[in-house]
């Protein structure tokens, strides 16, 4: 039961992480919809096991084992993705803090390049 | 005729001290307004470049290649004199007797924007990996792009100031050469190109653009 009550906080704190990973507006409603429906899976399965088998079942899988691995390893690649798409955010806005930066010491110590005489 | 004040050649760098001073003298040499952009380089370059005659600027950390090309067109439009802006590597491969080549169809108004284009004749000697990687690059820059040019990986490149105003570069590293010409592609410049001649010599092949760069140009242009 402490295992299962782990796993229920860890997912729901996850949830929490993801939701407010990134900011547009389509992105976040599907990170949402992603974040949702696993949670909602993830409490179902842990409550109830043997529903797991059932979802192999309908996917065609043997096994339950399965289902929770493939939708582990899709949740690891979103959220790879996705941690490797704000660091890409966080790089470009420090891009542009660094060349306001250079630019402004550049104007600074060429005091009459943007002068027309 | 132009005066060579009138054009500015932007050079990134990082950790060039081997090759720079030689690079930017030769620039300096020919007149050319120089501005040297320095990606956070942890050797003696910015202490070599700051004893030229040319602009320096300096990012605070090391950004990449694109990001610096950005850096120094940004600055370089805040000045009204300048009319052709010509990026130009900081490795020694670029030849300064290259530059009045790519200007020529700039200054007689006959395009916008030129690119330097190594597959027009037979002076540059590739080795023979590079070549194969480039012919893929190039041929997928061409499809994903819509612009026909022959060389879309070649860092030699010149334009007039309306092509510098359309220019803004949001990849910060390799990435940047696709996005030049997208962006001249997407913007209706006018677009043509011009032999150059790379020198691929033991030290450009060493500080150069590792083959691998090409998977994570790729990787940057998927997941854009």
């Amino acid at each position: 039961m402490i295992l299962k009550l782990f796993l229920i906080i860890s997912i729901t704190f996850f949830g929490i992480w993801l939701l407010k990973a990134r900011k547009t507006a389509r992105v976040r409603a599907w990170q949402k919809m992603i974040v949702v429906i696993f949670v909602i899976g993830v409490i179902t399965i842990t409550l109830s096991p043997a529903l797991s088998t059932q979802i192999a079942l309908f996917f065609g899988l043997n096994r339950a084992t399965d289902v929770i691995v493939y939708a582990t390893i899709i949740l690891l690649l979103f959220v790879t993705a996705n941690i490797y798409l704000k660091f890409q955010d966080l790089h470009n806005q420090l891009v542009k803090i660094g060349r306001a930066q250079a630019i402004q010491e550049g104007l600074r110590t060429n005091q009459n390049w943007d002068k027309d005489a | 005729m132009i005066d060579n004040k009138q054009v500015c050649v932007i050079v990134p760098f990082y950790n060039e001290e081997e090759v720079l001073e030689k690079v930017l003298t030769e620039l300096i040499a020919n007149n050319y307004l120089v501005l040297a952009v320095d990606d956070g380089s942890t050797d003696k370059s910015n202490e070599i470049a700051r004893k030229m005659n040319c602009v320096l600027l300096k990012h605070p950390s090391n950004f990449g290649q694109g990001a610096a090309l950005q850096t120094g067109i940004s600055f370089a439009r805040l000045n009204p004199k300048i009319e052709f802006f010509v990026t130009f590597d900081s490795d020694g491969q670029h030849q300064v007797s290259n530059i009045k080549y790519v200007l020529k169809p700039l200054v007689g108004d006959e395009t916008d924007f030129v690119f330097g284009t190594r597959f027009q004749d037979d002076k540059t000697k590739f080795p023979f990996l590079k070549r194969i990687v480039l012919k893929a690059a190039i041929k997928y820059t061409q499809l994903s792009t819509g612009v026909a040019i022959t060389d879309t990986h070649n860092g030699f490149r010149a334009f007039n100031r309306s092509a510098a105003n359309c220019i803004n570069l949001n990849f910060s590293g390799m990435t940047h050469a696709s996005e030049f010409v997208e962006k001249a592609g997407k913007s209706g410049l006018r677009i043509k190109e011009v032999p150059v001649h790379i020198l691929y010599t033991k030290y450009t092949k060493r500080k150069g653009q590792s083959l691998w760069n090409s998977i994570n140009i790729l990787t940057d242009l998927f997941l854009r």
